[in-house]
């Protein structure tokens, strides 16, 4: 019963990989790995000023001590959420990214169950067999809103609604970021914009995959019995299709994750959503590199959290996979 | 079926958009008269001057957006070869070596396919400030794991086949093989695969310029993004400067991605044959006469195929099912008999063409509407499909699907139609009938599954029930279970498409044999099986264990289209007349279709 002692083993190889992929690129990447600690204006300052406080750095931070003691060092730090220090803020990177992940989950969970249950009911309606007017008129439009980048998107809904209605606000959080006070009818009005861009974009690509999975069940012997049966459409659809194409769908959805997160992230840029997005690149801009390697740490685990969720769910769905039967 | 020019126009359309592009990559300086270096006044809208208008310094923006297809066309190709050949190896290597090997390139596989795409290449570039080539690499080496995924299953596929054994055989080694016998037959994957690559690799690329981690000197679309988000052209509402790349990008990637999904599928939209135009037919005919359960008159079912040439399943077939017998179609594989129970039960894929009569309760059901179609599914005939492959849905217990039958057309509480069930498995041989109907498809064996699925057929009560090889896949001890099942219902018609001759022999009152689309003996059992008339019939019957096993010499399929009987190749006894079809004969209630029967031929039978 579970997940299989293989998917649980590459889990872990997953979680060992995106650790030490992290740590190898602070530590052999070009540019001395000090930068990263003290940043760079302080680096560039005190190599033209006092080169042997560097050494001495050096020294305070372990850089001078062979690599497995530095990794052993890194991997026991990031278990107790050291992930560093950010010299653009001023605070430790575990508190600013925290502050940050609560605002992208505010957009981004809301826009995946939207954009879940619509792809999930778009992509039955496209993908059944036969004469299909909704398949004739949508799949091309998704196909075409899949093909734009969700931040090209943004950049489209804005000229058509910003500046048309005064009653959407071009970006930003709140109205009212100087008085600190914030109403929660003020968060919603700022969210439905990059809200409705990621929804739309991640149904039209939810959709997609339903439809595919959708007409590849429908050539399933199941299916033919059930029709046989004389049910009737919806219930063939419900019962037959849909439960089947059920587990498929949400894997795709999580291996997809990074994809879908990495979409949202831009569309925050273009909206000054305060989350994980704007949090990158204010971090590029000022060369903040432990906010950047924090940022992919993070979004990282939670991909690969996404696929053991999904794996949950098709123990639930699927009793071959309860008793091991087949890999889903 | 033709497709209408405006469709052919559109299907032509993304390899236009691409052929366009690779112009405008190629040679900037056709398109554009300006260079993209000179100035005008800042901020001017599209006009006659400049198409696009220009930008916050005054370049002319149609310009730069053709001078950046370069860019943005080698960023994506350039990342699609990196993946691609990466993938490609990866995915050779683990299917063709397997075993250990296979193993831990699977693993590595799984775990890049986990890393989140857009923020390791943020991370990356933002390290290695590197210009457009060392973005390309990045991203190249990101997104390979996909294309090594599907490259593998295909490999695997591929080295069951008898080439790559006998050229192992032959004493090839490993990387030889590869390289030229693998390789080949998967580039038109790899083409599609690469061709999808490139898409996304376009998206990443403008994704990560976007945030100004582009190279400086080669701007791209999304960099001219980057430039018009943060030089105020959204804010001023300058649309001039940022919808055009951001049309460009979508036009490219729906291009690209639809080209590949061409390449991967290249019949993906299947042509829909017009309906059956419901033909007129005479009122008597209305009326099966009641001794009749069924009557199939000039059936024929074509199949149009990916290129739109029809292929002939079955050929003017008629036959008469009288109420209450039990009937077996023999045959061999691709004859048309499973087409034929497939036409009877309305289930017919969406390609086929059907035409002549199938009367059926006073209705044709060859032209019946789907809607109308359904009420009589189940109720008045049931089907009992193959148990050899996924007939049961692997996510619902069995029990409940045989209940399920039951409830489509009677009302019933859920518990009276899982009695029945139970009842019914039982019935059919289930043992622990009760604990048994809560298991799911998968801890069934291949005869459990055959028996659950004659349960399902016979649950419902209807009066004609079609089976499709229900005894394919049992012991000898089941087989004897179910044809005593089927034996014993007297109040039923029964129809049983089978390869087993012995089958036939017991279960069947009447037998009707197929060969290559047509019926060419139509007998009673005990007739038949003690002479039969056709020379095919009579080889079939000494291919029979008791009769020593004699196989037919040769099996040569006879062509379809050619005309004349199809066995005449085979046959041995074949003489002039035969290259022209011949009629079925009646020999007093035993009707074969063999010229050497026609009492009007000249050659003795």
């Amino acid at each position: 019963m579970g997940i299989s002692r293989g998917k649980i083993f590459r889990y872990l190889l997953s979680i060992l990989f995106v650790l030490s992929l992290n740590f190898l690129i602070i530590q052999f990447l070009p540019g001395d790995p000090l930068v990263h600690l003290v940043g760079e204006e302080a680096y560039i300052h005190l190599q033209a000023r006092n080169p042997s406080s560097l050494a001495e750095l050096r020294a305070k931070y372990g850089l001078d001590r062979p690599i497995h003691e530095r990794y052993l060092t890194a991997m026991a730090d990031i278990l107790r959420f050291r992930l560093g220090w950010s010299y653009q803020y001023g605070r430790p990177v575990s508190h600013i990214l925290f502050y940050r992940l609560k605002w992208t989950l505010l957009l981004l969970g809301p826009a995946l169950f939207l954009s879940a249950v619509f792809g999930l009911f778009l992509g039955c309606l496209c993908g059944r067999p036969g004469k299909n007017l909704p398949d004739r008129f949508m799949t091309p439009l998704f196909l075409t809103i899949y093909a734009t980048p969700a931040y090209c998107l943004a950049f489209l809904l804005l000229l058509v609604f910003a500046f048309s209605c005064d009653f959407l606000p071009l970006g930003g959080m709140t109205g009212s970021a100087q008085t600190g006070r914030v109403s929660a009818g003020d968060v919603l009005r700022h969210l439905a914009l990059p809200l409705c861009v990621l929804a739309l974009h991640t149904t039209a690509y939810l959709t997609i995959i339903m439809r595919s999975t959708v007409r590849q069940a429908f050539t399933e012997d199941y299916v033919i019995t059930a029709v046989s049966k004389g049910l009737k459409p919806r219930v063939v659809m419900l019962r037959h299709v849909l439960l089947n194409a059920l587990s498929p769908f949400v894997t795709a959805m999580a291996i997809n994750f990074g994809f879908i997160a990495g979409g949202a992230l831009l569309v925050e840029v273009v909206f000054s959503w305060q989350g994980m997005g704007s949090l990158m690149y204010e971090a590029v801009l000022a060369r903040d590199y432990p906010i950047l390697s924090g940022c992919f740490l993070i979004l990282a685990l939670s991909v690969i959290g996404a696929n053991v969720m999904a794996d949950i769910f098709s123990t639930f769905i699927d009793p071959r996979v309860r008793d091991d039967a087949v890999a889903p | 079926m033709t497709r209408s020019p405006l469709k052919r126009l559109a299907g032509m359309a993304p390899a236009g958009v691409l052929g366009l592009l690779c112009v405008a990559a190629a040679a900037p300086g056709l398109l554009v008269p300006v260079s993209p270096g000179a100035l005008d006044l800042p901020y001017l809208a599209p006009g006659p001057q400049h198409l696009l208008g220009t930008d916050n310094i005054g370049q002319d923006l149609f310009s730069e957006l053709v001078y950046s297809a370069r860019i943005s066309l080698c960023a994506a190709f350039l990342a699609s070869l990196v993946s691609t050949s990466l993938g490609v190896l990866v995915g050779l290597a683990a299917g063709y070596l397997r075993g250990l090997w296979d193993e831990w390139l699977m693993h590595m596989t799984d775990v890049f396919l986990l890393l989140p795409g857009l923020p390791l290449i943020i991370l990356l570039a933002a390290y290695l400030n590197s210009g457009l080539t060392g973005i390309a690499l990045v991203i190249g080496l990101t997104a390979w794991p996909s294309t090594a995924r599907v490259v593998r299953a295909n490999v695997r596929q591929m080295r069951q086949n008898n080439f790559i054994r006998s050229a192992e055989a032959m004493g090839a080694g490993p990387v030889y093989i590869m390289l030229r016998h693998i390789l080949p037959n998967i580039y038109p994957l790899v083409l599609a695969k690469g061709t999808l690559a490139a898409a996304s690799a376009m998206v990443a690329e403008a994704g990560v310029s976007f945030l100004g981690l582009g190279d400086p000197h080669y701007r791209s679309w999304g960099a001219m993004l980057h430039e018009a988000f943060t030089s105020g052209g959204l804010l001023n509402g300058c649309y001039w400067w940022y919808l055009p790349p951001v049309a460009c990008i979508s036009a490219t990637v729906l291009s690209l991605t639809l080209v590949g999904q061409r390449l991967i599928d290249p019949d993906d939209v299947p042509p829909v044959p017009a309906r059956p135009v419901p033909s007129p037919y005479c009122s008597d005919d209305h009326k099966v006469p009641s001794k009749e359960m069924l009557r199939v008159k000039d059936l024929s079912v074509d199949f149009l195929n990916a290129d739109g040439v029809l292929s002939r399943a079955i050929d003017h077939l008629d036959l008469t099912v009288l109420r209450n017998r039990r009937l077996a179609v023999i045959g061999r594989t691709g004859s048309g008999k499973s087409v034929l129970l497939l036409a009877l039960m309305g289930l017919l894929p969406q390609n086929a063409v059907i035409s002549g009569r199938i009367l059926f309760k006073g209705r044709d059901l060859a032209t019946l509407p789907e809607k109308a179609f359904r009420k009589l599914r189940g109720r008045d005939l049931s089907y009992v499909p193959q148990g050899a492959g996924s007939a049961l849905n692997p996510l619902l217990r069995v029990g409940y699907q045989v209940a399920e039958q039951a409830r489509a057309h009677q009302r019933m509480s859920r518990g009276e139609a899982m009695e029945r069930a139970v009842r019914m498995l039982r019935k059919t041989g289930i043992p622990e009938a009760e604990r048994r109907s809560r298991d799911y498809p998968h801890r069934y064996s291949g005869g459990m599954i055959q028996r659950a699925l004659v349960a399902m057929g016979l649950i419902s009560g209807a009066p004609l029930i079609l089976l499709d090889e229900p005894t394919k896949g049992l012991d000898p001890a089941n087989r004897d279970a179910l044809l005593h099942i089927l034996t014993q219902m007297d109040d039923r018609t029964l129809v049983a498409v089978t390869h087993d001759l012995g089958f036939a022999e017991r279960f069947a009152q009447q037998v009707v044999v197929m060969l290559d689309s047509r019926i060419v003996e139509i007998a009673p059992s005990n007739r038949f099986f003690n002479k039969p008339l056709h020379p095919y019939a009579m080889a079939l019957l000494r291919a029979q264990p008791r009769h020593g096993l004699q196989v037919l010499a040769s099996s040569e399929t006879g062509s379809l289209q050619a005309p004349g009987c199809p066995f005449r190749n085979r046959c041995g006894k074949a003489f002039s007349k035969c290259h022209t079809m011949p009629p079925l004969v009646d020999m007093g209630g035993h009707w074969v279709r063999c010229w050497r029967y026609d009492p009007k031929s000249t050659q003795p039978a």
